[in-house]
């Protein structure tokens, strides 16, 4: 282990954004830790754009604080050539009126294991969170998600999606939690998978543990094959079978993929996608 | 008397191990407009969705002829780049797929089926607002999902518009006339007649004299008891108005 932290601090009404580049060996992980804090109206956008080589086993905690009325956007994307093993631990609180939208794409790792606990600790704080894993061939993809809502009027949304290909394991345990004084609370959570091969697993639980009144949840997970309609009509307008799955596989990551809105980022995610899509093996599909 | 663009001879379908079609036979040539009629369950689909190459649709006799080549041994792309088009009585919503996007991989796919260059995407995109522009579809719709939050109305006048821009020698339309108002049914129409030519042949799948009415079929079939129970001119579909399938149903069994 390295021992490295890397620390940023936005001060109060300033505008920064960063792209942090962590390239994983096997003899040396690219970072343990990273601070961020946001004091009151400081806005950040922050590209954490992991790269690794080999078997490498990283773990890294981060811990994220926003300030009153404090704006972040965050992308986190992992791409892996194959080996590595990525666990990532992120805490986030959001005081008043504070806001982060947060997305997470990975692909390649033999692990990619998150768990994120977000605390919504002051009225109208919100956090908007997207998920994107695509697994293949052995690998595994693991997501625990805790979003709770300290304080009164605060919003959450997220949407996580996997994409499963032969002999792959996707995880998803994710919970929205209201205590008493998340009066007025705004919560959405969404989970929803597209299994390529018949020798994919997945497994997925939504919860929802709600001890306030006058709350507004949504909480659902859906499980399934390439919509077989959708490939039939794709191929009587001429688009050969293993173009018609690439594009739906496409389509169903793009709700995703396509609101990373940071460039360095969007064109990592686009040839992290890229190169999944084409290794993906979508042959065995469920009847 | 030229040869067929669509041959079909003696063809039984099965559903399910259930006989739908038991023997339908049928031919229609380049520059012909042929309606087939029939009542709910009687194979009108089954016909479309067999000609389209769908899974679950077991061909267990006869053959099809698509301009002299087996059609039932080619994929549905293989069809589709041969010149066949299927206008769906139920067209699917794909979400994250324009239908921009659609639209010109469909015209690139047969372009590159053919050995042609791949299509100029200003000029195309030019040529597909001009094409939606006549069937009233606005130009936003274009840009979102292929039939995503579209009426059903907009659904069928968005299979028109796939007719349109990829010009298909044989365009089976399965019901495209089914649940739309007048207005949306008048734009339909004026998007069939506009491709009629003589080198293109349409079959329309109808339940109702609406559509026909509005475009002239050179021949009417009653599609009934599982074959053609009868073969017409356009009378027929008077007399069908008149009559109901009833006695079709008699003469079939």
């Amino acid at each position: 282990m390295s021992g490295k932290a890397l620390d940023i601090v936005v001060k109060a009404g300033e505008r920064r954004a960063e792209t942090l580049r962590l390239k994983h060996r096997a003899d040396a992980p690219a970072a343990d830790a990273l601070r961020i804090v946001l004091e009151p109206r400081g806005a950040l956008d922050l590209e954490e754009l992991h790269e690794g080589q080999g078997e490498f086993a990283a773990h890294l905690e981060v811990h994220v604080e926003l300030g009153r009325g404090a704006r972040m956007r965050h992308v986190a994307v992992v791409d892996d050539s194959g080996e590595g093993r990525i666990e990532i631990d992120r805490q986030v609180r959001l005081a008043q009126e504070a806001r982060l939208r947060f997305v997470r794409v990975g692909s390649g790792a033999s692990l990619d294991r998150e768990s994120l606990r977000a605390g919504l600790m002051g009225p109208r704080s919100r956090f908007r969170h997207g998920h994107l894993m695509m697994a293949d061939t052995g690998r595994r993809a693991e997501l625990d998600l805790e979003i709770a809502h300290h304080a009164r009027h605060a919003e959450s949304e997220s949407l996580c999606r996997y994409v499963l290909g032969a002999e792959s394991h996707g995880g998803f345990a994710g919970r929205i939690l209201i205590p008493p004084d998340g009066q007025g609370a705004d919560a959405r959570l969404r989970n929803d998978n597209l299994l390529l091969d018949e020798s994919a697993r997945m497994e997925t639980r939504p919860e929802l543990e709600v001890y306030a009144d006058e709350v507004q949840c949504a909480h659902g997970a859906a499980t399934g094959a390439l919509d077989e309609a959708a490939l039939f009509y794709l191929r009587t307008r001429g688009l050969p079978p293993d173009r018609a799955r690439a594009l739906l596989v496409r389509a169903f990551a793009s709700s995703i993929s396509n609101n990373i809105e940071m460039p360095r980022a969007q064109e990592m995610a686009d040839e992290m996608l890229g190169r999944a899509l084409r290794e993906l093996a979508p042959q065995r599909l469920a009847a | 008397m030229s040869a067929p663009l669509l041959d079909i001879r003696g063809l039984r379908v099965s559903v399910e191990n259930k006989e739908i079609l038991s023997g339908l036979s049928l031919e229609v040539r380049a520059g012909e407009v042929h309606a087939i009629m029939g009542p709910n369950g009687a194979g009108k689909s089954t016909l479309a969705q067999t000609l389209a190459g769908r899974d679950g649709y077991e061909v267990t006799g006869g053959g099809v002829l698509l301009d002299g080549e087996d059609l039932l041994g080619m994929n549905p792309e293989e069809r589709a780049c041969k010149g066949l088009f299927l206008g769906f009585q139920y067209p699917v919503e794909i979400p994250g797929v324009s239908n921009m996007y659609l639209l010109r991989s469909a015209v690139n796919a047969q372009r590159r089926a053919a050995g042609k260059e791949e299509i100029n995407a200003a000029a195309f995109l030019k040529q597909a607002r001009a094409e939606a522009a006549r069937l009233k579809l606005k130009p936003e719709l274009l840009k979102r999902g292929v039939n995503e939050g579209f009426s059903g109305g907009e659904k069928k006048r968005n299979e028109i518009l796939q007719l349109a821009v990829l010009k298909p020698r044989l365009a089976v339309l399965d019901e495209t006339d089914s649940g739309l108002d007048i207005d949306a049914l008048k734009v339909v129409a004026s998007g069939i007649r506009a491709l009629r030519n003589g080198r293109r042949a349409f079959v329309l799948i109808t339940h109702y004299e609406r559509i026909l009415n509005l475009v002239s079929p050179d021949r009417v079939h009653v599609l009934a008891g599982g074959s053609i129970a009868r073969s017409g001119g356009a009378e027929l579909v008077s007399e069908l108005e008149a009559s109901g399938y009833e006695p079709f149903l008699r003469e079939a069994a």
